[in-house]
């Protein structure tokens, strides 16, 4: 079954997914929706996304740990989101998340909730023909913040508990075969976080319940492969995260939101379209891995998530 | 494929109004390292402050002071000019210092302390591997304490004797300034030459000897002795105080000199004391063979059919200062006599009530009670319950414009109540060793659990203490330190580490030994 182009195109934008669930957690993929897909004005895909991740070994600063009062932190997460075409070159997405964080030793309870939810929007002013190919360039403004009344400080909490402004540029090469290289990167700009205390102690002292979280960066370097047919794609990354400040996790003590929290990772993702509901608009499966590689302040989390992606047209332009 | 312009000049707008919505939002908020003590005016000199009695001291004149030169002579002229030639021509860090220091210098030396605290408050974290003896961790040691681990472990008990010695001593040594103050009657530098420049409020206190060198040299010496990996930034913070007395107009050279002297020979009488009062003894050193911890769990488990355990992997084999309960006590005649009773049996219907409290607070807690739970931990990494305590009385002793030697009897009844609270508490802790719900119940937690038996609780024993004697010392906040006692006691419920009879049997320890530590106060003539 033939897809025209511009019709996978547009079901290709499903791809953003899935770094959208995981834009919303602080062991973030990336943090903006990251790629060069721009849905057509009028089109909605919905989402779903579950994933499954854990870590047995952490980064005290950069010494590797592992804690046998945690033993193995397990993170679930649910990630309903959306994204609409609002126009060919305008994109919005809204996304939001459910986690569950369970240690398997120790005597500290679990934590379960809503997290963040964030709005984002992308931007495309360059879309050209290339050589043998195409290039995209798209530019990406977001915003997160908390939703569910977390504990930020503490030591299994869902999320950082401040907001995240993100900037970010994608740029992709599309060669006609169908093999692509994508580079993205974002710079995040956080908010500040209140905590239930009002002292703590980082490398020194502070007189209040507020923290001010430093800002990170992120980057991705993708390679991968769309069928012509665009029954499906499959792709590698690359990924990675520096925070511009922040201190390291003291001796034998819990993570803390203003940590300096660095990482690289590693992953591949595919997306599968099943030839069926056809007029209907277009289903879609997205299996995703990813490995922490290297990290400062975070945990070695191996990451695997599936999810559920749905396009179809709302108003105008139908495919 | 539709082709879009490179970058148009609305794109162009577009990036450049997110970008500098972006750039507004980059501005860090400024979150304040210090408790803000408004400069202000004291209430009261308490010219008949020399008289108090004090804790340790057998009179105000044990250390002596001789007389000051007279302020005619050529020594105290010289002294004079040199002291306004400097305080003439501040440099900005000399005018930060002297900010930064502002009336009451003993909340200063309060939050340094607060702030050694939670930078030594660290339970030793395990080695990668065993000793010989099967344990993984560590015991700091001040004869070698830059070992790890570092010494000291700033933990509860640790902290609040640390306080007790140094507000104790500043209270003793103060008394003995301001009797040999009026005794000596030696007018301010600012009264006898009206053109020093000032740079904090005057006042009709006389100025030998200098009590800002005095709150300084006991501060020096007791935190010196408590943290003596810190003794080179404790004593430049002492040095500044001293000079700041110079630079902003209150003293001359031999003010100075003479309060120096007096603080340290009156710390040094303190030391002597803590040598001797049993805190050497309170934790074993890194384990060798049987230990008392051993023999703590066999005889609770004889006596009472039950003992406590560690729950840590891997485990701790020694609870936190199993013999601070023999340490001495600053008022209370026999810590044996004000232990409290048995805690319920593990599995009887008292128990079993107490734990289906805790197992409602695990299935629903509101977001108030996680907040408490939260707010009131104190746990590792922080200043430790004793110290939120002093903090809580820095409101009430800037509202009521306390002057140095009432701020020091503040603090020093404060933290001896307290510490006389915790020698009972861990008393009663070791002596029934009773098992924590965790552990006898299999009850999750919200804050990580201490290493020390449950009955009874900390937080409550020096809570109840501290809100006993604040509630003397300003009977108009007794509301407040109530509620706080309440709420800290509570929090250890809420977060599911203590049954509701550790807290009970804390708040009443508590509640004895604060009374004890005000009968003491009222007696000791400053009302």
């Amino acid at each position: 079954m033939k897809f025209p182009r511009i019709q996978i195109r547009n079901a290709l934008f499903c791809l953003t997914i899935t770094v959208v669930m995981m834009l919303l957690n602080t062991d973030a993929h990336a943090q903006t929706p990251t790629d060069d897909i721009m849905m057509p004005s009028g089109q909605v895909c919905a989402a779903v996304m579950y994933s499954h991740a854990s870590w047995d070994q952490y980064w005290q600063g950069t010494t590797k740990l592992t804690n046998g009062n945690v033993g193995t932190l397990t993170t679930q997460s649910v990630s309903p989101m959306a994204a609409i075409g609002i126009f060919n070159w305008l994109n919005a997405y809204v996304g939001i998340n459910y986690i569950s964080a369970q240690p398997s030793a120790g005597t500290l309870a679990g934590t379960y909730g809503w997290q963040d939810a964030g709005i984002w929007l992308k931007y495309e002013p360059l879309n050209r023909s290339f050589g043998p190919g195409s290039i995209h360039g798209e530019a990406v403004f977001g915003f997160t913040g908390p939703v569910g009344n977390y504990a930020p400080e503490y030591p299994y909490s869902l999320g950082l508990g401040c907001t995240n402004t993100s900037l970010g540029g994608i740029l992709e090469y599309e060669h006609e075969s169908g093999a692509y290289v994508r580079g993205e990167a974002a710079y995040n700009e956080r908010g500040t976080t209140t905590i239930s205390e009002d002292y703590y102690y980082t490398t020194q002292q502070y007189y209040s319940n507020q923290v001010a979280i430093p800002e990170a960066v992120n980057y991705t370097a993708t390679a991968g492969y769309r069928i012509p047919s665009g029954e499906w794609y499959a792709e590698g990354f690359f990924s990675g995260q520096h925070t511009n400040g922040g201190f390291d996790i003291r001796q034998w003590q819990a993570p803390f939101p203003s940590n300096q929290m660095d990482f690289t990772l590693v992953g591949a993702d595919a997306h599968y379209y099943p030839p069926m509901l056809k007029g209907f608009g277009t289903l879609g499966i997205i299996v995703e891995g990813s490995y922490v590689l290297t990290g400062r302040n975070v945990g070695q989390t191996t990451n695997l998530a599936a999810g559920l992606t749905y396009q179809f047209n709302v108003w105008g332009h139908r495919d | 494929m539709k082709k879009h312009l490179c970058i148009s000049a609305s794109a162009c707008i577009a990036i450049f109004i997110v970008s500098s919505l972006f750039i507004q939002s980059c501005k860090k908020p400024d979150i304040p390292t210090q408790v803000t003590v408004p400069e202000y005016s004291f209430s009261s000199l308490d010219s008949n402050g020399g008289n108090w009695k004090p804790l340790l001291l057998t009179s105000n004149s044990q250390i002596a002071v001789s007389a000051p030169d007279s302020i005619n002579s050529t020594a105290y002229q010289q002294e004079l000019a040199s002291m306004k030639s400097m305080a003439s021509s501040l440099s900005s860090y000399q005018s930060n210092s002297i900010q930064y220091w502002g009336t009451n210098p003993l909340i200063v030396w309060e939050e340094i302390a607060q702030n050694l605290t939670a930078k030594y408050n660290l339970p030793p974290q395990p080695d990668a591997t065993p000793d010989a003896n099967g344990n993984y961790y560590g015991v700091p040691s001040s004869a070698t304490p830059t070992a790890y681990p570092p010494f000291p472990f700033a933990h509860p008990p640790y902290s609040v004797r640390m306080s007790a010695y140094w507000s104790a001593a500043e209270f003793d040594a103060l008394i003995a300034a301001w009797h040999y103050k009026y005794l000596y009657n030696r007018p301010a530098p600012y009264k006898t030459d009206k053109t020093v420049p000032t740079a904090l409020p005057q006042t009709n206190l006389p100025s030998y000897p200098s009590e800002n060198a005095v709150i300084a040299a006991v501060a020096a010496v007791i935190l010196d002795n408590m943290f003596p990996l810190d003794s080179v930034y404790i004593d430049s913070k002492a040095t500044e105080l001293e000079n700041v007395s110079l630079w902003s107009g209150m003293n001359v050279q031999s003010d100075v000199s003479a309060g120096d002297a007096l603080g340290r020979a009156v710390a040094a009488v303190y030391i002597a004391r803590s040598k001797t009062d049993g805190m050497k003894n309170a934790q074993p050193a890194r384990l060798n063979g049987p230990h008392v911890q051993d023999s703590i769990n066999t005889v609770a488990q004889n006596s009472f059919g039950w003992q406590w355990k560690n729950l840590e992997t891997p485990q701790r084999p020694i609870g936190i200062a199993p013999l601070y309960g023999s340490v001495k006590p600053w008022f209370i005649p026999s810590i044996a006599a004000i232990r409290p009773g048995p805690p319920p049996a593990v599995g009887s219907p008292a128990f079993n009530t107490a734990v289906a409290e805790l197992q409602g607070y695990a299935n629903s807690l509101t977001d108030g009670q996680r907040s408490i739970a939260l707010e009131w931990n104190d746990g590792g990494g922080s200043y430790t319950p004793p110290e939120h305590w002093n903090r809580i009385a820095f409101t009430s002793i800037i509202n009521n414009q306390l002057n140095p030697l009432r701020t020091a009897r503040v603090f020093a009844y404060l933290n001896t109540g307290m510490m006389d609270a915790a020698i009972s508490c861990w008393d009663t802790k070791y002596f029934y060793d009773y098992p924590r719900p965790s552990d006898a119940a299999g009850i999750k937690t919200d804050i990580g659990l201490p290493n020390f038996p449950s009955y009874s609780s900390g937080h409550a024993s020096f809570s109840w203490a501290a809100a006993t004697v604040l509630s003397a010392l300003f009977p108009g906040d007794a509301a407040t330190f109530s509620s706080d006692a309440t709420d800290a006691a509570n929090s250890r419920v809420y977060a599911r580490i203590h049954y509701r009879f550790d807290c009970d049997a804390g708040t009443q320890t508590g509640q004895t030994c604060g009374n004890a530590a005000v009968a003491v106060m009222k007696a000791d003539g400053a009302n």
